[in-house]
């Protein structure tokens, strides 16, 4: 009977045994190709304590079995410009010009030239090229470092269609545009005057006033500037409520 | 006792925008951002389900707008987060437990703790049995009875005047949320919730293409529409770019709700949203339902009430809050009755007033505002005959004519326009979205019968991009609350989808990789990357 029970024990024990070998030299062939993969550079899932092979760390609270990586380029060596109307006072205007341009720029600006981003009222460069006496478009220049890619330009009348040139001002004054958005259009920030007869009605002026409320909506409607912006801003209490409370 | 059938002077259209940035993480136990969702359905979602139960068991009629966006459709129906919240509700139901046994001889704590008790063991019954762990099911069955009409978003909440640039990203966004809604509830949208309320003239034209009747604009987008809006805002006005109607949002109903000062959720009787047990008790004792890691988190459980602005704050009483609540309902239906008066008077034909809300401030933030909406349903229906609930849908069908006109440039965040989406902390995305913009119409004309593997990674590519393109991530590096995330979801779908554009163009396309992206960033399954064509 003792010897049974020791032999049912021994044998569990060898198994035990077993179990722990196999499962040692399972890990340790896993460890090996993981080593391989690792030094062959390919990242295709990363384990708990791996170094992340972009040097970015994971923000995951609890031993993630994997991330990804958040290694993004800088620039895309392309030539391109992009403007973004904020709101109608403002525009995001962001660029980048490829390889091509890099040499070109130090040496331009050795010689005086400047280099501007140049909004252009669109409709009326359209009229212009079709009217010789139709009036001059709008031109504003800003002036910006050509080795940045992005700044806000005012945008000079709101509601109105607009494009950019990225260019240089040379010496002598002549603009040699470089690249060009297409022509966008801005926000309006006031109501508007034209009124359509078949729907109009004696108190249209009147709904819209109410439309705007009486109290301090209706100064900041029509101010067109801080609209809804301390009141009834949807942005106000949202979702995410596990952070932290202010 | 029946509500009653008399003529209105005027509509007030309820529309509940309901929105969770798609956040998913099978590769970690436990995400904290996961908790969003969850905290959702137990304090909104849930609840607003409840509600229109026992609407509906009172016979109750009523008619309202929600706006259920693809990424949280798509979570609500995910597997492995229906299979989470279950085990998230479950060890909130052991809290409470464990709470009503604390508060055993604080009367003035052991109700509320009683209350929370019950209210999770009903998500828990609810969610569970009743909708076998999709709520959808829900929302689809008060659909099809006809209380509500549920409308779209775009695919991923992308802020869609930013995407100007590439009338394929938006017409991709579009289109993909109204095949998602189709593969949800069963038919085609007939509204659309713009992300943000964001609007530019002529984006219409996508709306149109997908047969989208309406959607909503902030006020200024209809008061300074070209020509000038005959009815102001209480009318809807036909877009010049294609027929689309579209309403703008009534600035008093949004100000008795939204406004910080003069709003409902902030009255002294209503549960404080910050007096949290996760901040407030022991860590030992609370640790195991916070963070794995040790940081503490709402759990949900709050015994306060807002009292005032100080910090001494007193306990929550549930029957003064709804009290309280009933009060707001009354208020606000009696204000409705008074403007609709008023600008009837004005028209020549009812006003329609439109009272947008993040869906998650009802019950999330302001607690009680599942109820506040109850009692405000029955009262319209019950205690008066001036107003009377509508859609948008069924005002068009009823006043099918109207001013065609060129709404505003617009937007419902902070400024009105595009300052929140577009702003020196999260202005750097733009660049990398419209390159991947680009990108991926260059390989959808590129390879427009790719089959296999190539196929599978065009697709992921669309996740990718789409994902990125969420206008959450913005608004989270605009506000400065859990910054870290929103940068690292943001640069993540850049990095995986540029990755996958440069194995592509090399022709090493690694299964692996694209397997992962699938089974990690699996929202819309069926997506085809043809629609970037």
């Amino acid at each position: 009977m003792v010897k049974k029970k020791y032999v049912k024990r021994y044998k569990k024990k060898r198994y035990r045994f077993a179990t722990i070998q196999y499962r040692k030299s399972k890990l340790k062939r896993y460890l090996f190709s993981r080593k391989k993969r690792l030094e062959s550079g390919i990242y295709t899932l990363l384990l708990s304590g791996d170094k992340n092979p972009t040097g970015t760390e994971s923000n995951t609270t609890n031993c993630p079995r994997y991330t990804f990586s958040t290694d993004i380029p800088d620039h895309y060596n392309e030539t391109y410009i992009c403007a973004l109307p904020k709101n109608p006072e403002w525009m995001f205007v962001y660029w980048e010009l490829g390889p091509e341009y890099q040499g070109s720029i130090a040496e331009q600006e050795k010689c005086g030239s400047k280099y501007v981003l140049r909004t252009e009222e669109f409709g009326v460069k359209v009229l212009n090229e079709i009217f010789s006496d139709a009036e001059k478009p709008l031109i504003v220049d800003t002036e910006i470092d050509a080795r940045s890619n992005e700044c806000y330009v005012r945008i000079p009348y709101s509601g109105k269609e607009y494009t950019i040139t990225m260019g240089e001002i040379k010496a002598d004054n002549e603009f040699e545009p470089i690249i060009s958005t297409e022509p966008f259009s801005t926000a309006q920030k006031s109501i508007q005057n034209s009124v359509d007869s078949d729907w109009v009605l004696f108190s249209t002026d009147e709904l819209i006033d109410y439309s705007a409320d009486t109290g301090s909506m209706k100064e900041t409607l029509f101010s067109g500037s801080g609209l809804l912006s301390n009141e009834s801003g949807s942005d106000k209490n949202r979702y995410f409520g596990s952070a932290s409370p202010d | 006792m029946t509500p009653s059938i008399k003529m209105p002077k005027g509509y007030l259209s309820l529309v509940l925008h309901a929105h969770l940035p798609f956040v998913r993480h099978p590769e970690c136990d436990y995400m904290m951002e996961e908790n969003w969702l969850y905290e959702a359905l137990t304090e909104t979602y849930l609840p607003l389900l409840s509600i229109f139960d026992n609407l509906i068991n009172d016979r109750i009629p009523f008619r309202l707008t929600m706006s259920l966006t693809p990424p949280l459709c798509s979570m609500l129906a995910d597997p492995l987060l229906q299979e989470r919240y279950l085990k998230h509700i479950t060890k909130l139901i052991e809290l409470a437990e464990k709470e009503v046994d604390r508060t055993g001889d604080l009367p003035e704590f052991n109700e509320t703790a009683q209350h929370y008790l019950q209210r999770f063991l009903l998500c828990k019954r609810m969610f569970e049995y009743s909708y076998a762990g999709n709520i959808l099911k829900g929302f689809k069955k008060f659909q099809d009875l006809g209380f509500l009409e549920i409308i779209t978003c775009g695919a991923t909440h992308g802020y869609l005047p930013n995407m100007q640039l590439n009338p394929n990203a938006i017409r991709a966004q579009i289109k993909i949320a109204a095949q998602s809604y189709e593969a949800f509830f069963d038919r085609t949208p007939v509204g659309i919730w713009l992300p943000e309320c964001g609007y530019y003239p002529g984006l219409e034209r996508f709306l149109s293409e997908v047969d989208i009747r309406y959607f909503f604009t902030e006020t200024h987008g209809v008061l300074f529409a070209d020509p000038k809006p005959k009815y102001g805002i209480f009318a809807p006005i036909f877009c010049k770019g294609a027929p689309v109607a579209v309403f703008g949002r009534d600035v008093e109903s949004s100000r008795q709700v939204w406004s910080t000062q003069e709003g409902y959720p902030g009255d002294p009787n209503y549960r404080d949203f910050y007096r949290d047990i996760g901040f407030d008790l022991d860590m030992d004792y609370i640790a195991p339902y916070i963070d794995p890691i040790g940081i503490r988190i709402n759990t949900g459980i709050k015994y306060y009430r807002i009292t005032d602005k100080g910090t001494d704050k007193k306990p929550y009483n549930r029957d003064n809050a709804m009290r309280v609540a009933a009060e707001h309902a009354g208020n606000f239906m009696f204000n409705r009755e008074k403007q609709a008066e008023y600008l009837s008077s004005m028209m020549d034909r009812p006003p329609i007033i439109v009272a947008p809300y993040d869906a998650e401030l009802f019950g999330h933030w302001w607690y009680e505002g599942p109820n506040w909406l109850n009692f405000l349903i029955r009262k319209t229906a019950f205690e008066q005959n001036t107003i009377s609930l509508i859609t948008p849908s069924d005002y068009l069908d009823s006043y099918p004519t109207n001013q065609i006109a060129e709404p505003s440039f617009s937007s419902w965040g902070e400024g009105g326009y595009s300052d929140v989406w577009l702003h020196k902390s999260n202005d750097w995305i733009y660049r990398h979205l419209h390159r991947m913009e680009e990108r991926m119409v260059e390989y959808a004309r590129k390879y427009p019968e790719a089959g296999g593997l190539l196929r599978r990674t065009l697709n992921q590519m669309s996740r990718e991009l789409l994902l990125a393109e969420s206008s959450d991530w913005a608004f989270i590096m605009k506000t400065g609350t859990m910054v870290q995330y929103a940068v690292r979801r943001t640069k993540e779908h850049i990095a995986n989808f540029l990755r996958l554009y440069d194995d592509v163009k090399a022709e090493t396309i690694d299964p692996n990789f694209v397997s992962l992206l699938e089974s990690h960033n699996n929202i819309f399954p069926e997506i085809d990357y043809r629609v970037y064509i």
